[in-house]
């Protein structure tokens, strides 16, 4: 699975980097930094968890090769 | 009406339902309001704020659907479903219950676009879940203007603490949130400033009022089995058809009246308001009108029966009847006699400290065969 991040919809809520702290920390100014878009698989619970609560709708999981 | 469950276990329930879906709104919409940019707390992260509102937001749409459904099976208030959907098209309370339905349909628009927030997109998403600051205020609108329990002191509370909540969110969201909204920004401090002080100039004269459900002891809630008060009109003025005692046919007329009200206890927990009027300038010149039901909190009467009697000082009891409509202290009648049937319509004002009654009664002859 593919974790990406649509830079012009995030508005730096921060929930993401709350809920998936493995993989999503924050730059000084609040914005996500996804570790790497590849995601291993035991996360993938956890980042569906952090795409659904995303109030911009901003972060994206998507399967391999889309 | 019938005894059965009478009004207390579904009619309990709806009130209680009514009352903790407002709590769980405000909570909602108050971290709603304060959350939305970057509000968090060392031991508050902002994922639990969300999950609250989310869960807070489900939960209020779970018990609005059992205050909606026990409102509609409970047999003392007319309540159809279609009247927790289409707003003022009820026998009962339209404009309050109408506000219900206004908050309902928002409710449920708000909540169904964000469970399917991805297929509609972050945007339509986003516009419709405006819509729950309208929802929230008519709801606690509807409440305080139909509310069995609008007057008690615990939900007086109740709604003044939510009023509180949602201002000191918006207060928390006006001066740390909104860098580029400033339009919005404006608009929800008057908006914040301007319901309050709506709210408290239209609570004395409202439904604090003695006149809006206490009316030393006129039904507030109600049955009504007939057609609304607002189809009687009146025809003719002053003038009545026949003439002398015995000779008095059915004829529409419109009269002022005066009177005086009591409230006596019947046993068994029921009580009957009785009204007793005269007609000024009529052959027809008293009517009594008696209510019994069960004694409601805020000082009205849950109606399970009445008689109504229509005559002279004379005869008083010349045409019998009974209640067919309530609506406020606005009373509609059906009275007949071996001579023809009336519907009648009683405009009142009830003074509670005296007891006094004045008002309107129009008569219109009931077209029969």
């Amino acid at each position: 699975m593919r974790l990406r991040v649509n830079p012009v919809d995030c508005a730096a809520h921060g929930i993401c980097a709350d809920l998936l702290p493995e993989w999503i920390r924050l730059d000084e100014r609040g914005y996500p930094i996804v570790n790497d878009p590849e995601l291993p698989p035991e996360l993938v619970e956890g980042a569906r968890r952090a795409a659904n609560h995303c109030p911009a709708l901003a972060l994206r999981l998507d399967p391999e090769n889309v | 009406m019938a005894s059965g469950v009478g009004p207390s276990a579904l009619w309990y329930l709806t009130r209680g339902t009514g009352a903790v879906t407002l709590v769980l709104l405000t909570a909602s919409v108050a971290i709603g309001v304060a959350n939305v940019r970057r509000t968090q707390t060392e031991r508050v992260p902002r994922f639990v704020l969300d999950a609250v509102h989310r869960s807070a937001s489900l939960l209020a749409l779970g018990f609005l659907a059992v205050h909606v459904v026990t409102s509609v099976l409970d047999p003392f208030a007319p309540i159809r479903l279609i009247d927790a959907v289409v707003p003022f098209v009820s026998a009962y309370r339209p404009v309050w219950l109408g506000l219900g339905a206004i908050a309902s349909d928002l409710l449920i628009a708000v909540a169904l676009t964000s469970v399917l927030r991805r297929r509609f997109g972050h945007r339509a998403w986003r516009a419709t879940h405006w819509l729950a600051y309208a929802c929230w205020p008519v709801a606690l609108v509807h409440g305080l203007g139909t509310g069995s329990d609008a007057k008690t002191s615990w939900m007086l509370a109740l709604t003044a603490g939510s009023v509180l909540v949602v201002l000191a969110a918006v207060g928390l969201r006006a001066a740390a949130g909104w860098p580029d909204h400033i339009g919005a920004r404006v608009s929800a401090i008057a908006a914040a400033v301007a319901v309050p002080i709506a709210l408290l100039i239209w609570l004395p004269t409202g439904p604090l009022s003695s006149g809006w459900s206490k009316r030393a002891g006129t039904p507030t809630s109600l049955l009504a089995t007939g057609t609304p008060v607002s189809a009687t009109t009146t025809s003719t003025n002053g003038s009545s058809a026949g003439s002398g005692a015995g000779g008095v046919a059915p004829a529409a007329f419109n009269a002022s009246v005066t009177g005086t009200t009591g409230q006596s206890p019947l046993g068994n927990g029921l009580v009957r308001v009785d009204l007793r009027l005269a007609l000024a300038g009529q052959p027809l010149n008293a009517s009594d009108i008696q209510i019994d039901g069960q004694p409601l909190n805020d000082g009205g009467v849950e109606m399970t029966s009445s008689a109504v009697t229509l005559g002279t000082s004379a005869k008083p009891t010349m045409y019998r009847g009974r209640v067919t409509a309530l609506a406020g202290t606005s009373i509609e009648a059906r009275v007949s006699s071996t001579r023809g049937s009336l519907v009648l319509l009683a405009r009142l004002q009830i003074s509670p400290s005296s007891g006094s009654v004045t008002g309107t009664l129009t008569a219109q002859p009931l077209a029969t065969h």
